[in-house]
């Protein structure tokens, strides 16, 4: 997979959502690719914070109706398969957390709106439009899904809990402790 | 007279001692700031394109360390491959733009130039002198800011890790704290001489979660907790790895070592009674590379290679010292077991593509 076609996978491998072909070979590609691991990065941290917003339970038949719809407008070009019906349960948390997300994001954006907004204007928000300033702005440019319909940009800079460390600062995490005697050469 | 020399004698000995905590304060300062001055802040640039007409730059920092006075410094490279403008900040606070020489996958380090002289740079300790029980003195960029310190001890050496889907060896594990931006910072023992580089950390209480399944019940990832929760185990690049794959670069343009295309491990006892193999002979082959020289030789997987090149194989570590340490292509005869019978093969030892 090139680089565009992992991106377009990274917001569903966040949540667990990805096939385990698509699984390996985002995985794969992670480690060598700078530019998607940022992108990935953003993702996992808007999903963090979109975690905590989450409250309430969805409507009755919302989560049947709702998810299928947004998987096949992340990606379009999908053929539905069994598996969907198979992870039922996995279907059901994913629409609670985005049906929460959605409730969520409007009340906060409610709460940030200055006096004298009209309500409803959420997606009108100048500081929510995407383009290249807008990082730099610090409202943040991250986008979550691609034309999901629900939900298309989101302040990266917004609802973070706690001080930033400035400049991204790095340190990669160990993931498994291997056999100390055993050398590759 | 007398009463005077009496009194400046009696002054003297009742002088208030230093404690030995205070003797050991003084000292951690003092290797503390020794470090620093070797110590460097390195942030790379990368252009993120989510879209054809939607790109950001980001940025990363981490830490680093001076090599040589004229200008080569060193750091982890997993994050530097494809950046796009690297910067590195001296302890003066000057900024210089820096080339990156190569990127050594094997061990993750990194070989940075800048255009600068007589910087001051880090001393190597003896790796003899790496040991258990040692102090762990990180110089580092915590949390970005700039040359923090943080104290431990080396817990533990010779360790295999995974990070980012690839395989350390040989690593030094230790107490000392380390958190986000100390990767590539350098780790001074007591005398303030450069023991390892900081690689990577582990969060015990993360993957133990992770492991009775809690968090993924939450919708959350481990290392939603691991990218910023405290590290309680921490793993650096040894020194003694350090000057061989910096040296290879400096000198080559880019690292340059032998590859056999095969992994090996010690007999195992049980094994080794049955085959009769002497205590302290002998390595066994748990994998072989299906395009490396060890497959194209004939070596498979259970093999026991006694000898290399006319010297017997005493332990893994021996046998991919001799293999790595080639800077050019060679032959080597070797004998092995197979199911308990003798064989003798010509292996041709490559540079590793």
């Amino acid at each position: 997979m090139n680089c565009e076609e992992i991106r377009d996978l990274l917001a569903l491998h966040v949540g667990g959502e990805t096939h385990e072909n698509e699984r390996i070979a985002i995985e794969a590609h992670l480690p060598g690719c700078m530019a998607c691991r940022c992108a990935f990065d953003e993702y996992r941290e808007l999903r963090a914070q979109m975690s905590e917003m989450k409250d309430g339970t969805a409507p009755n038949g919302a989560i049947e109706s709702i998810w299928p719809r947004v998987r096949a407008e992340i990606l379009p070009g999908e053929k539905k398969t069994g598996r969907i019906v198979a992870m039922e349960w996995l279907v059901r948390a994913a629409a609670v957390v985005v049906i929460g997300i959605a409730l969520g994001y409007s009340a906060m954006q409610v709460t940030k709106r200055a006096p004298g907004a009209a309500p409803g204007t959420v997606a009108n928000d100048p500081s929510l439009m995407p383009g290249p300033n807008a990082r730099e702005a610090g409202s943040g440019g991250g986008r979550w899904g691609n034309g999901a319909g629900m939900i298309n940009q989101v302040p990266l800079g917004g609802g973070r809990r706690g001080p930033k460390a400035p400049g991204n600062p790095y340190l990669p995490r160990v993931e498994k402790i291997l056999d100390g005697d055993e050398s590759e050469f | 007279m007398k009463s005077l020399l009496l009194l400046a004698g009696l002054g003297v000995c009742f002088q208030p001692q230093d404690s030995t905590l205070e003797k050991i304060e003084r000292e951690v300062s003092a290797i503390v700031e020794k470090a620093r001055k070797s110590s460097v802040t390195i942030t790379a640039s990368y252009t993120v394109e989510f879209e054809p007409r939607v790109q950001v730059t980001e940025s990363m920092t981490l830490s680093g360390l001076v090599y040589t006075a004229d200008g080569y410094i060193i750091t982890d490279g997993s994050a530097l491959e494809n950046a796009k403008e690297i910067v590195v900040a001296l302890p003066d606070g000057k900024k210089l733009q820096a080339q990156l020489i190569a990127v050594d996958r094997r061990t993750s380090i990194a070989v940075l130039k800048v255009k600068a002289e007589g910087l001051t740079p880090a001393i190597l300790a003896d790796p003899k002198e790496v040991k258990q029980g040692i102090y762990a003195i990180v110089v580092g960029n915590q949390l970005g800011m700039k040359a923090s310190s943080s104290i431990g001890f080396v817990s533990g050496l010779g360790r295999t890790i995974q990070v980012g889907g690839r395989r350390y060896e040989d690593m030094v594990q230790m107490t000392t704290p380390v958190t986000l931006g100390d990767c590539g910072a350098c780790v001074v023992n007591s005398r303030g001489q450069c023991v390892a580089m900081v690689n990577s950390g582990y969060n015990a209480q993360a993957a133990d979660i992770e492991s009775l399944g809690i968090l993924k019940l939450f919708g959350k990832d481990t290392s939603d907790f691991t990218s910023s929760g405290p590290n309680t185990t921490s793993f650096a690049t040894p020194g003694s790895t350090i000057k061989f794959v910096v040296d290879r670069i400096i000198k080559h343009g880019k690292m340059v070592r032998g590859w056999a295309g095969l992994a090996v491990k010690s007999i195992d006892d049980g094994v080794r009674a049955q085959l009769k193999i002497k205590d302290g002979q002998g390595v066994e082959v748990t994998s072989v590379d299906r395009t490396g020289p060890a497959a194209k030789a004939g070596l498979k997987r259970r093999d026991i290679i006694l000898t290399w090149d006319g010297a017997a194989v005493t332990d893994p570590k021996m046998l991919k010292k001799m293999v790595i340490e080639l800077e050019a292509a060679k032959t080597v005869k070797i004998m092995y077991l197979r199911g308990g019978a003798p064989f003798e093969v010509e292996l041709e030892v490559k540079i590793e593509p």
